[in-house]
């Protein structure tokens, strides 16, 4: 028994020598990625066994439940083995983390950037996070069951012709066996397609015309009539009951991929999920993606909403190595042809230079549309002070009108939330 | 000389000395796990609740901003008396219920073993599923109605009362039915020949027999009342919420371990010295409370 | 202040009732019979008490002397025959409206009302006017010696004390029946003793009809007016003391009653014409003529019986039964002796010490012998004394 014992305790030494050696080796420096987007999980851990196959570097990528970012982030953060790699996508974001930002200026993965706009920038002019890639999103169109229906991509060019075709997709659901929108889901897997991509329009349009340069202290929610008429439009022309949103645990992506409906409002991101063949194995030709048209006036000219919450910061308490570490696979992601390939067949848009054209056809839709003169629909949004409180009230606002409430309290939560929540945010 | 290898040789100075000796040997792992589990915690919770920080590791100390802060949000204040009423309501509830089964499951019903099982089992389910299920089940019924829990107060309410019954009678039932089994039949039959009616027995015998049964029940579900999150997350998560004119937004089913959590979670990151400090405020409050409670049924209490 | 008249009371447990509960009934000890439709904890009991008459059911445990107890009560369902208290037929009346007080053997007071609220409590159920409560209350304390103890709390009294408070509960409601449940068997000697001469002294001053049970046969015999023996469900006999002492009904209640037991012999019973003889290791000794007289009524003939002989009653002499002294107790006023016959009989001898009880220590030898009139003999096939019906 004796002998067992000190057998066991010498295994157990050796182990945490052993031990001890592995985070020796970390003088070599590691990177410890947090990540902001669920959807790219699996292919940045795919990519990181291959850096660490080929570097001896070890990447760890962690991903953040959806909608939990900010929690997780901060949870970590506090830890001794902190993210080195994390996103810092908005002005929220700078505001918060900013202090933990290393200045990403001419670093080499900032060198190879072909665009700066992607960047968050603080008030010092610190490159606080460098876009890593940039995402547009509009209403996805399945071309397919639209021309069963009877109409052509061309048949939509404002407001008023997507509500003609809408509605009379609508009407006619039983027969076709689609119908025209997707759930408008407003739980937590959802609602920030409307709370977040769609309340854009209304900020965008208010933000053209003050021309905003930073979060304003107030916004007057000019465009609010025009928010509602889209969503009105979202809700009452699908299968969905729309006082069940918030609760039905609907899957919208799921419906559009089986073709139950016509219209989806989402991203280029949706595009490996809903071609890839274990998913929904829809045929790449029959998908399009249109600018979210809400009825103000000179939109026909409007282009996808395509910017970027995905900004990479590198965290400036870091050890040297692991910063050191951080930079050179920020480097070799975007600047490999593994690491670009990667990054273009999983998020499409990606502002490097030596990055191969996406296949992805929305990126194909929305450069079209710039090339032919179209403006683009900026992401406003990520003006929005204490985003996640002011997305929550809005969603919330969203589910009481949806089951008979007053429009006012959107407006409420829209106009006056922002004002409390900047207040808050610079108090 | 025969040696005597007893209990009482082990008493025997001599032995017993060096062993006392090494007390702290054996209080080492303990309190070890208490300072690391607590008592750092704790105080660092304290300390922070008087500093503005994002990560609790670099925080700079501002004073009583905070506290300054938290006592006049209406948010904290909305929750306060929320989860106050919240904890009356179901310390009634949940009790004078758990009583009521476990006083009907020791007067040998048939298959009272299988009701007791059956009523304990909710407590084993963890609380955000629970919340969960439970919302699921009150949109089936309140769906009918065109109406969600989300979107009434009252229901959020309510619905929070039905789930933290559900989950907790079982619970307290088993420690009323201990509390009663303990009560010796020699003094029901006793009060029965004195005349008592089975009503008169109950309230005059039985409850004053059980009195240690309920203090530890009423303190355990007002403490627990007071400190409910997951199942408060995982129903309402504060919906729905109140648009103040002042632009604040009351999430109208938020109780106070809830508001901590968004306050300190919300993006508004300025506001976690806030939350820290709503924190420090909620554990005097809940310590208060519950020894206020402690002492009132003590008091009450008999031994046998 | 009422007779109680139990006829053909039965108590039968069902067989898929719980029986743990009732452990106290079904010991595995207790040979109770089972039929069909359970077990018979209670057989037949008939029993007529009169009034303010003391009664004592004695038994081992197991033999449903608490059973017949709280079926009086009313505590326990009768399943058959009829009882009536007073004159009426109480079978099926509550517990409360039988007229009866009961004390528990573990006192049964509530631990959290004052000795006073104690003993009020039944007069308050009953709305008896506060003064009238109090007089009564003060009374009986005056009469248990417990007055200085009334604001305290049980937990804060010791067992002498909380019995003579459950004895005082039971006096404030003047009842007609006074039932006692095996009251002094948590109490230590000393004070079971104390507690049983204030017992006979209470009888004395409340003159009520007393059903006492117990299972200690020294309870009974000085308690009792008369005695109820029972085993088994079954009574053995119902008897003043002095009866069931001097003429036990079978060679149970000649074991279970009286210190220290009864010594039996194997012996043979001889009829000579009208005299009896019973030959027991090499003596013969010639039944006493009331005892011949009742044999030959009932016309018994030779055959082997079980002696039973008293230690009281033996006495040493220079002959007669040869046995050598194994243990001596000395008890005080008196010696007991116990003699191993040659063939390993072991007898109880009761000497006094003030005749030659100490001349007898382990070893010697004695010589011993008893007298036509003590000795009883009882059938071997039912145990049952052969003088008597």
């Amino acid at each position: 028994m004796k002998r067992f014992l000190s057998l066991l305790l010498a295994v157990i030494m050796v182990f945490t020598l052993a031990a001890c050696g592995g985070s020796g080796k970390g003088e070599n420096g590691k990177v410890y990625w947090l990540n902001f987007k669920p959807e790219l999980d699996e292919a940045l851990q795919t990519l990181a066994t291959s850096y660490t196959k080929q570097t001896g570097v070890e990447v760890k990528v962690v991903t953040a439940a959806s909608g939990k970012y900010e929690e997780t982030l901060t949870a970590e953060m506090d830890k001794s083995e902190a993210p080195t790699l994390f996103n810092v996508g908005n002005a929220a974001g700078v505001k918060t983390w900013g202090d933990y930002c290393l200045d990403l200026k001419d670093t080499d993965a900032y060198n190879a950037l072909t665009t700066t706009s992607f960047n968050q920038v603080d008030a010092n002019g610190k490159v606080c996070s460098i876009g890593l890639c940039y995402e547009a999103y509009g209403i996805i169109v399945n071309q397919a069951l639209l021309t069963k229906a009877g109409y052509k991509l061309d048949d939509i060019k404002d407001f008023d012709s997507l509500k003609k075709v809408a509605e009379d997709i609508h009407a006619r659901a039983k027969d076709l066996g689609f119908d025209a929108f997707t759930s408008a889901g407003l739980d937590d897997s959802s609602s920030w397609r409307f709370s977040g991509h769609l309340a854009n329009m209304p900020l965008y349009y208010e933000g053209k015309d003050a021309g905003w340069t930073e979060c304003p202290a107030t916004i007057t929610g000019k465009y609010l009539d025009n928010f509602k008429a889209i969503w009105d439009l979202y809700t009452a022309n699908s299968a969905t009951d729309k006082t069940k949103l918030a609760t039905a645990g609907l899957d919208a992506e799921a419906e559009f991929g089986k073709g139950e409906a016509v219209f989806y409002q989402n991203g280029t991101w949706e595009y490996a999920n809903l071609t890839a063949a274990d998913k929904y194995a829809m045929n790449a030709d029959d998908l399009a993606m249109i600018p979210i048209y809400c009825g103000v006036a000179g939109e026909d000219k409007a282009g996808l909403c395509s910017g970027t919450e995905n900004a990479l910061a590198v965290n400036a308490n870091a050890s040297e190595a692991d910063k050191t570490a951080t930079l050179d696979f920020l480097k070799w992601m975007v600047t490999s042809e593994e690491g670009l390939k990667c990054l273009v067949d999983n998020l499409g848009g990606v502002p490097y230079k030596n990055a191969p054209e996406s296949e992805n056809p929305f990126f194909a839709d929305g450069n079209a549309l710039l090339a032919a003169g179209n403006y683009n629909v900026d992401w406003t949004f990520n003006y929005t002070p204490n985003v996640d409180d002011w997305r929550a009230a809005v969603v919330n606002a969203m589910v009481q009108y949806c089951s008979g409430g007053s429009w006012d309290a959107v407006k409420t939560a829209f106009v006056d939330g922002w004002a409390t929540q900047y207040k808050a945010a610079n108090s | 000389m025969k040696l005597k290898r007893d209990a009482a040789a082990l008493n025997s100075k001599l032995l017993r000395r060096p062993i006392q000796k090494c007390f702290i040997l054996f209080l080492i792992p303990t309190f070890g796990a208490f300072i690391i589990g607590f008592i750092y915690p704790f105080l660092q919770g304290i300390y922070l609740s008087f500093c503005k920080f994002i990560t609790t590791r670099n925080a700079t100390f501002i004073g009583i901003d905070n506290y300054k802060t938290a006592l006049t949000d209406s948010t904290f204040l909305h929750a306060f008396w929320y989860t106050a009423l919240f904890a009356i309501v179901s310390l009634l509830l949940i009790n004078i219920l758990a009583f009521a089964i476990a006083y009907a499951l020791t007067r040998e019903i048939k298959g009272s073993n299988l009701f007791r099982t059956v009523f304990f089992m909710p407590n084993l389910i963890g609380g955000i599923v629970l919340g969960y299920i439970w919302s699921m089940i009150f949109d089936g019924v309140l769906s009918r109605y065109n109406t969600s829990i989300l979107l009434e107060s009252k229901y959020g309410f309510w619905g929070l009362i039905i789930l933290m019954c559900w989950q907790q009678i079982g619970y307290m039932m088993i420690i009323y039915i201990a509390g009663i089994q303990s009560v010796p039949e020699d003094m029901i039959e006793a009060a029965r020949i004195d005349g008592a009616s089975g009503w008169q027995t109950l309230i005059k015998v039985v409850i004053p027999s059980v009195m240690p049964s309920i203090t530890i029940c009423t303190f355990l579900t007002l403490t627990n009342s007071f400190k409910l999150f997951d199942q408060n997350l995982a129903l309402t998560g504060g919906s729905p919420f109140e648009f103040k004119s002042d632009g604040t937004i009351i999430k109208t089913t938020e109780m106070l371990a809830l508001n901590i959590y968004n306050t300190f979670y919300g993006s508004n990151t300025a506001a976690r010295g806030t939350a820290q400090a709503k924190a420090v405020i909620f554990f005097v409050l809940v310590a208060t409370i519950s020894i206020i409670q402690l002492r009132a049924t003590r008091n009450k209490e008999v031994q046998q | 202040m009422a007779k109680v008249i139990l006829k053909d009371i039965t108590k039968i447990y069902p067989n898929t009732q719980d029986k743990k509960k009732k452990g106290k009934k079904t010991e595995p000890k207790s040979k109770l019979q089972v039929t069909d439709e359970g077990v018979v904890a209670v057989q037949k009991f008939n029993l007529d008490i009169a009034d303010k008459e003391f009664i004592v059911l004695v038994g081992p445990s197991g033999c449903g002397k608490s059973t017949t107890l709280r079926m009086i009560a009313g505590l326990e369902d009768i399943s058959g025959g009829e009882l009536y208290i007073g004159d009426k037929l109480v079978n099926d009346v509550e517990p409360k409206n039988r007229d009866i007080a009961m004390v528990f053997q573990s006192y049964a007071l509530y631990p959290h009302m004052t000795v006073y609220e104690n003993m009020a409590f039944s007069l308050k159920i009953k709305k008896v006017p506060k003064d009238e409560i109090d007089k009564k209350v003060r009374e009986a304390a005056e009469i248990l010696d417990i007055t200085q103890y009334l604001d305290r709390k049980p937990k804060a009294l010791s067992g002498g004390q909380r019995q003579r408070v459950a004895i005082g509960r039971a006096i404030v409601r003047d009842p007609a029946v006074f039932l006692m449940d095996e009251p002094l068997s948590n109490l230590d000697a000393k004070l079971r003793n104390q507690m049983r001469a204030e017992i006979i002294k209470l009888r004395e001053r409340i003159n009520t009809t007393f059903i006492y049970v117990t299972h200690d046969q020294t309870e009974a015999m000085t308690l009792g007016d008369r005695i109820v023996i029972m085993k088994d469900g079954f009574i053995q006999q119902i008897g003043t003391p002095q009866e069931v002492f001097d003429h036990p009904a079978n060679l149970f209640v000649a074991g279970f009653i009286g210190m220290p037991q009864m010594n039996t012999f194997d012996a043979k019973l001889v009829r000579e014409g009208d005299k009896y003889f019973v030959e027991v290791l090499d003596v013969k000794v010639e039944l006493a003529e009331d005892k011949c007289a009742r044999l030959a009524a009932r016309n018994v003939q030779n055959q082997d019986v079980i002696l039973g002989v008293r230690p009281q009653h033996i006495v040493l002499t220079d002959k007669g039964i040869e046995g050598t002294v194994d243990v001596s107790e000395m008890m005080g006023s008196e010696v007991h002796l116990h003699a191993k016959t040659k063939d390993g009989k072991d007898i109880v001898v009761i000497v006094p010490t003030e005749k030659n009880g100490l001349d007898f220590g382990m070893g010697s030898e004695v010589n011993m012998i008893f007298g036509g009139n003590v000795a009883h003999v009882f059938s071997k096939e039912d145990e049952r004394n052969l003088e008597w019906e």
